[in-house]
């Protein structure tokens, strides 16, 4: 025997389920364009009682919302983080790269490989007559445009590597300040999940948090039975639980080493990275940036110095021998690598086209040093541990460039694709679909339409029991 | 699978962001009507590019090169015309003053001819292309011809120049210091200022003269040449080994002597200095760049062309003015009959030269056309088929854009009433 009003009681749970099913739905329907949303199911039970009160079966008391289910496959998340780590490497080399492609202009008119053959020409033309002060003056000229043009390219590389390390920084201060925020979050869901609250919208904030910084650095996350997450990069632990570590872009105490990205919490150890936008800075500025202005320098220096030498070996329009034509920069850093000597630059008699002298000046119409120097384009100078002429250095360098980038470009778009593709499949499998929603909330409103009609229902049949019971003879 | 409105509209949108990405890359090809705009474009093409850039320039310089040439030659056929003709007066004059009938006066007039004409041969001989000299080698700020106080003409003192040699390497005890050069074993010789000369080289036997520069005191004595004392000696062996001429292990020099252009050794202390000194005499040919390893002189040496010319006019003078009529119609009319198939050989050097450079000009040309023709296949955009490629795109486009309107629309929520 139970109480009359079970049925009324079991119809109010029912609106409330119902209702409930209804907000979720509209949660979801709400948030169906929020980015990093997973839809949210309403999980139903049935309520009975444990004991017979007076029966022998269990008595169905209802319905009950026992959870609220997110739908998210951590799988899916895992291999997006990973992809997304590779796409961020490549898109970042991708757009320096094209930066650094613009500081070369090749091929064009106005690089330095065309400045290059404007430099020999005039050496020809003074090959031709060695006594003229305009060949000689356009010999100084466009020598010093060659000078102004590498170096000019020289300080924008350098350029893009500050650059680089300034985002690096930035870069830095993102991570942990994502960090911090994923260690409060991670603090917020234990709370609420211990005594019983499920977070859903807390951990999407969270795994959207994740996401971010997959682009940055490559990651792993792991969340153990208790609900405790950690985020690992690089074998080091980024956050546990409520902690969290802190990068930090040092600057070392060797000026020509360059900045290094430590754990400072872990002794400064180096922060192991392989893929994500911070490899891609720091390759790019090492390994990248870095080896094509080593390559421009090596260029520069080693043509100047072969060109030296030969210059040495003349004797210029007042008899003197030649002395150095091109200004070597002895410091490695300076981007001003090469300069035309200012005696030559201020008389350009003192180029040494000749061969011979005499004891009252030089010998104007002796041409055959100017002969030599020219020739030095097709000699094979030692660049390095390799051997080759001076164009063919350039053009290697041009060329590793190009392939470079054109290898960047790919690599983003194959990575875009393969990171959309596994988007998608997370989207398939958390995305709210409005159909979906609309045949649901149908349901729901028929659901509670019903349940309001099983209480009128109920409703009715207690009217008869208490107001048209017993009237006979009133 | 699931499919939810979110994924098709993202679907549709990534689907777009290629197309036009695609639109818009040939939107920048057909802009800058170039296929390549940055290595990445294409790498190999991009070098192949740079490549042929390269050798266009290296083709427009040589083709300037060779038109400079000619016109350096031209100037130089010019005046070998003109001496020849001049030579050719000069065969009738001595023809004429050959006929022992002459007056006196009429013997007076030709002399005077003669000697206006010996004037003009020294213009010619002193030819200029533009402001240089053309018969001077080296020395093109110089005349090559002057005249001296006895109204001999003769080479320039100033283009025997003591300093046109290269030391090539040094071995032993020998010391240089620019033109010092200490030679062990010659005899008879004072310590001073020295010239070299080779004379003939032939059967591997090589004669050569050692003339002394004259000291301050002699100079203020007499003008006349700088260089005295001429030490002659012969029958020095000598081996020949690539372009070098060894001799006596003592002396070596490069096969490119002429006597015309000479060394100076400052022979200090002869007896205790020793060793070898490896040294190169200057040719004074002036060589032009026609090609990457293909060199050509565009100049005559002076002294080769017009020495002998000028000691055989002045012969001429010589034998008029002592109307030594035998000599007139022998040797000096031999000479000056010579000295005229001296002059065509030379004109005919010209000629060949000349002609070689025009075939270089029109070779350039050609190649210069063919060149640029590859780059530009290389580099530049086929415009039709770009326009054709962008119609296409902009249709995919357009078609897309239509049919994810229809798409993306309507879900269940427009149907519900």
């Amino acid at each position: 025997m139970y109480s009359s009003f079970l049925g009324i009681e079991i119809g109010k749970r029912g609106l409330f389920a119902h209702q409930r099913a209804q907000n979720t739905v509209s949660h979801n329907v709400n948030n169906a364009n929020t980015p990093g949303y997973s839809r949210q199911r309403v999980i139903n039970e049935s309520i009975y009682t444990r004991y017979g009160a007076g029966v022998q079966w269990q008595v169905g008391t209802g319905v009950k919302v026992s959870d609220v289910n997110r739908i998210r496959d951590d799988f899916s998340d895992m291999q997006f983080r990973n992809e997304n780590s590779a796409l961020g490497y490549w898109h970042i080399q991708r757009d320096v790269l094209k930066q650094v492609e613009a500081v070369f202009n090749e091929p064009s008119d106005i690089g330095i490989s065309a400045v290059f053959n404007d430099f020999w020409k005039s050496i020809e033309t003074l090959s031709k007559d060695a006594s003229s002060q305009e060949a000689r003056e356009t010999v100084k000229e466009s020598a010093v445009t060659l000078t102004t043009t590498i170096n000019h390219a020289a300080k924008q590389l350098s350029d893009i590597q500050k650059d680089i390390n300034y985002r690096i920084s930035v870069k830095v201060d993102e991570i942990n300040s994502i960090a911090k925020q994923i260690a409060q979050i991670n603090a917020e869901i234990q709370e609420l999940e211990i005594s019983g609250v499920a977070a859903p919208d807390l951990r999407d904030k969270r795994d959207l948090l994740v996401d971010e910084l997959s682009g940055y650095v490559d990651l792993t996350t792991y969340e153990d039975e208790n609900g405790l997450f950690t985020v690992n990069v690089g074998g080091a632990i980024l956050v546990k639980g409520n902690d969290c570590a802190t990068m930090e872009f040092k600057e070392s105490t060797d000026p020509d080493e360059t900045p290094k990205i430590v754990w400072k919490d872990y002794g400064d150890a180096p922060v192991n990275l392989i893929r994500g936008e911070l490899k891609a800075l720091e390759d790019l500025r090492d390994e990248k940036v870095g080896k094509y202005l080593e390559d421009l320098r090596t260029f520069a220096t080693t043509f100047a110095e072969a060109f030296n030498k030969v210059h040495g070996e003349g004797y210029d329009l007042y008899g003197e021998k030649g002395q150095d034509f091109f200004v070597i920069n002895e410091d490695d850093n300076s981007t001003e690598i090469l300069q035309v000597k200012s005696d030559i630059v201020n008389d350009p008699s003192k180029i040494a086209a000749a061969k011979t002298y005499t004891e009252n000046g030089g010998v104007p119409g002796d041409n055959r040093n100017a002969l030599a120097l020219s020739d030095l384009r097709n000699e094979m100078l030692k660049f390095g541990d390799r051997e080759a002429t001076v164009d063919d250095f350039y053009g290697a360098l041009v060329s590793k460039i190009g392939v470079d980038s054109r290898e960047a470009k790919r690599m983003t778009e194959s990575q875009y694709f393969m990171v959309s593709q596994i988007n998608e499949r997370r989207k398939s499998i958390s995305g709210v679909s409005l159909d979906e929603e609309m045949t649901n909330m149908i349901l729901n409103q028929h659901a509670y339409t019903a349940a309001v009609r099983t209480i009128t229902t109920i409703d009715e049949m207690i009217d008869t029991v208490v107001n048209r019971m017993g009237i006979v003879g009133r | 699978m699931r499919v939810t409105q979110n994924m098709i509209a993202e679907s549709f949108m990534r689907n777009m962001y290629q197309n036009l990405s695609r639109l818009g890359e040939k939107n920048d090809q057909i802009s800058s009507q170039k296929r390549i705009s940055r290595p990445s474009d294409d790498p190999v093409g991009a070098a192949l590019a740079m490549r042929l850039r390269r050798q266009l320039a290296a083709m427009d310089q040589y083709k300037s090169n060779a038109e400079d040439a000619i016109t350096w030659l031209k100037d130089t056929e010019a005046a070998l015309t003109n001496t020849g003709d001049i030579l050719h007066r000069l065969n009738d004059l001595t023809i004429q003053a050959a006929n022992g009938t002459l007056t006196e006066e009429d013997r007076q007039t030709i002399l005077h001819e003669v000697q206006e004409l010996k004037d003009q041969l020294l213009q010619e001989a002193n030819s200029t292309h533009v402001d240089r000299y053309l018969f001077s080698g080296y020395h093109v700020d110089k005349q090559p011809f002057i005249k001296n106080k006895t109204g001999e003409i003769v080479l320039n003192p100033e283009i025997k120049n003591p300093n046109d040699v290269r030391i090539l390497g040094v071995e032993g005890d020998a010391i240089t210091d620019k033109n010092q050069f200490i030679i062990d074993e010659i005899e008879g010789l004072e310590p001073g200022k020295y010239m070299l000369e080779v004379v003939s080289m032939n059967d591997n036997k090589l004669t050569v003269k050692f003339y002394r520069q004259k000291t301050k005191e002699e100079m203020e004595e007499e003008d006349t040449d700088l260089w005295v004392d001429p030490i002659t000696i012969t029958d020095i062996p000598y081996t020949e080994d690539n372009n070098t001429v060894n001799i006596n292990g003592n002396l070596k020099f490069g096969k490119n002597t002429t006597k015309y252009f000479k060394l100076t050794l400052q022979l200090d202390n002869v007896e205790t200095q020793n060793g070898t000194v490896t040294f190169e005499i200057t040719p004074g040919d002036m060589n032009y760049h026609l090609g990457r390893n293909d060199l050509m002189p565009v100049n005559l040496q002076g002294p080769e062309v017009f020495e002998d010319i000028f000691k055989n006019v002045e012969a001429l003078e010589e034998a008029l003015k002592a109307n030594d009529s035998s000599n007139l119609s022998g040797d000096v009319l031999k000479n000056i009959k010579g000295s005229l198939n001296h002059v065509l050989k030379y004109r005919s050097q010209v000629g060949a030269r000349s002609k070689r450079l025009e075939m270089t000009v029109n070779k350039m040309e050609s190649s210069y056309v063919d060149y640029t023709d590859l780059l530009s296949k290389t580099e530049d955009l086929d415009m039709a088929k770009a326009a054709t490629e962008l119609k296409m795109e902009e249709s995919v486009y357009r078609a897309a854009l239509a049919i994810g309107s229809r798409i993306i629309q309507p879900n269940l929520a427009d149907f519900l009433s």
